[in-house]
């Protein structure tokens, strides 16, 4: 695990955006699987997690740059027990590991919901880690490919007009207290693959490092992410919200070192939705 | 005269193409676009190229069949492939032509260009062969729409907002009000967005105000008077049902992959070609909405 930094930050195996069959990719997959499975885990056993951890993710994805995927952990949690980090692993895309969640018992089932850049048809893993280290895993396939290579249609000034600017939805809020909120930032999140063949050059990577959420002193979720991310990142998860109410602070960090912070509160949400109800334009 | 039967002359002195309501193909070679001229008496001005030189070169002989006055302006309505890649049979045809578009066509040019001509085989197969970016020699930005005389008739280029793409131009013939909407306007297949939701229907209000005698899609055909109403009503009834279905899958916190399988869905008998593009569709329309 010491080489994760390095491995969410740099190409492994540089993929060409072909499409090969299925059946071949698919074993082509299994392979660099067990590659890759010794880069991250070393002789580590990594258990069947399928009987109650669940990967969700488009087979045929429509955009190979945004494909949403959605991971729930369907155990129970406890101070005793619980899941202390999620990953997720794309076997076919030149930045293999695509980010590690660090949560905690806060986080109830754990479960979350985020969108990554697909290069090439590959196997997509989740792989949960438990606090007394035990190491669990399911997979899907998708059918999806370009990806990582292809260029942003978005704005490219709008793009950087926008860099950092967040979002933080406050959403469900159980009667146990558990919060489902979503953060977006707006980042272009460069992978260093997408090519410019007027200047010969590939646009540098510039891409969002870490994120870290916090309620206080409490920390509710911490990321480290790499280029098989989206642009504009987006995470959906859960977590305590002890009053109803409470303060979240994000902090987010780039891979060019620029860092922006922002805090929000619940009820800031509900006024500001209200407003914008009111408002015959909306 | 024109003896040509690649165009139609839909209005005096205004000669189309008008491609299949089909998704770019080997088979059909990328013709699925509409492209043409305007011929005034001096010169003559061509607005977007087809997706291909073989293309480019059949609209080239076409005019060559309706008059021998000189092609000194080439339009380049945005950067879509179906539009763009048979632009260089006229750069070479003749060297000091005139090479218009947006603003922010050429950075979106050095962006995305190499991608599409990279993929491009993919698309149409062998028709790509030869193909080339052209860039352009003159801009239009959203504030200054340019005239050019093309002699006894004047024609309007217009820079709009971020609407189909963030690089979209239209071209008004003053003469006729015949208005070249290029993809501003699909008609019968369902229009693909690569620019903004909120502001391409910003854009078709002000299309419908303005009562053009003439309105000339970007995929379709032609109309005039209350056809061209039903027409901008038919695009705008789309996007309008796509925009309120996913406000209301944000509201309930929904999310992305939500708004690809069940957005717009109602609209599917509606349009030719829904499946292969909806889903990117909501995707695109997602992206924006979100950030409201």
């Amino acid at each position: 695990m010491t080489s994760i930094r390095f491995l969410l930050a740099c190409c492994t195996a540089i993929a060409l955006a072909v499409s090969v069959p299925v059946h071949a990719a698919q074993e082509q997959s299994e392979e660099l699987w067990l590659d890759l499975k010794d880069q991250l885990f070393d002789e580590r056993t990594l258990h069947d997690g399928s009987d109650w951890l669940e990967l969700d993710a488009p087979y045929r994805a429509m955009d190979a740059a945004i494909v949403p995927i959605s991971v729930s952990v369907n155990r129970e949690q406890s101070d005793d027990i619980y899941i202390k980090n999620l990953m997720i692993v794309i076997d076919e895309n030149p930045s293999p590991l695509a980010a590690v969640f660090n949560m905690s018992p806060t986080n109830g089932n754990a479960s979350l919901d985020t969108r990554i850049r697909i290069d090439r048809y590959t196997h997509v893993r989740a792989i949960a880690e438990d606090n007394e280290g035990n190491l669990y895993t399911v997979a899907r396939f998708v059918k999806a490919a370009g990806g990582c290579s292809a260029p942003a249609l978005a704005d490219m000034a709008l793009a950087k007009e926008r860099m950092g600017q967040m979002k933080f939805k406050f959403k469900e809020l159980t009667q146990d207290g558990m919060r489902t909120a979503q953060l977006l930032i707006s980042h272009p999140n460069y992978s260093g693959l997408q090519f410019n063949q007027v200047t010969m050059r590939e646009i540098p990577s510039h891409f969002v490092d870490s994120v870290e959420v916090r309620s206080g002193q409490r920390v509710l979720l911490k990321v480290e992410s790499g280029i098989s991310m989206s642009e504009n990142p987006a995470f959906t998860f859960r977590y305590y919200d002890i009053s109803g109410n409470d303060a979240v602070t994000v902090r987010v960090t780039d891979s060019e070192g620029m860092v922006f912070e922002k805090e929000w509160r619940p009820d800031d949400e509900r006024q500001m939705s209200q407003n914008q109800l009111s408002d015959p334009k909306v | 005269m024109n003896s040509n039967s690649f165009v139609q002359e839909v209005n005096d002195g205004i000669y189309t193409h008008v491609g299949l309501q089909q998704a770019p193909s080997p088979e059909n070679g990328g013709d699925m676009s509409v492209f043409g001229f305007i011929v005034g008496q001096n010169e003559v001005a061509v607005v977007d190229s087809g997706h291909s030189v073989a293309l480019g070169e059949q609209l080239l002989q076409a005019i060559h069949d309706t008059t021998d006055k000189p092609i000194n302006h080439l339009i380049l309505t945005h950067l879509h492939p179906d539009h763009i890649f048979g632009a260089s049979v006229f750069t070479h045809h003749n060297k000091d032509i005139t090479v218009w578009a947006h603003a922010n066509y050429t950075a979106q040019m050095e962006h995305i260009g190499p991608y599409y001509l990279e993929g491009l085989s993919n698309e149409i197969g062998d028709a790509a062969k030869g193909a080339q970016l052209v860039r352009p020699t003159h801009i239009i930005t959203e504030s200054q729409p340019v005239s050019l005389d093309l002699g006894g008739r004047t024609v309007r280029l217009e820079a709009w907002p971020t609407a189909h793409t963030n690089n979209d131009v239209t071209v008004l013939d003053e003469k006729t009000d015949s208005f070249i909407a290029s993809d501003l306007l699909f008609d019968e297949r369902v229009p693909i967005l690569a620019g903004s939701l909120l502001g391409w229907r910003r854009v078709l209000q002000e299309i419908k105000q303005r009562q053009h005698a003439m309105i000339i899609p970007g995929h379709g055909n032609a109309t005039t008077g209350t056809d061209s109403d039903e027409l901008i009503g038919r695009l705008d009834g789309y996007f309008s049902v796509l925009e309120s279905d996913i406000k209301r899958i944000l509201k309930e916190g929904g999310d992305i992959q939500q708004a690809t399988e069940t957005a717009a869905k109602t609209e599917k008998n509606k349009w030719l070609l829904f499946d292969l593009y909806n889903g990117r569709n909501a995707i695109n329309a997602f992206k924006e909405l979100e950030w409201l």
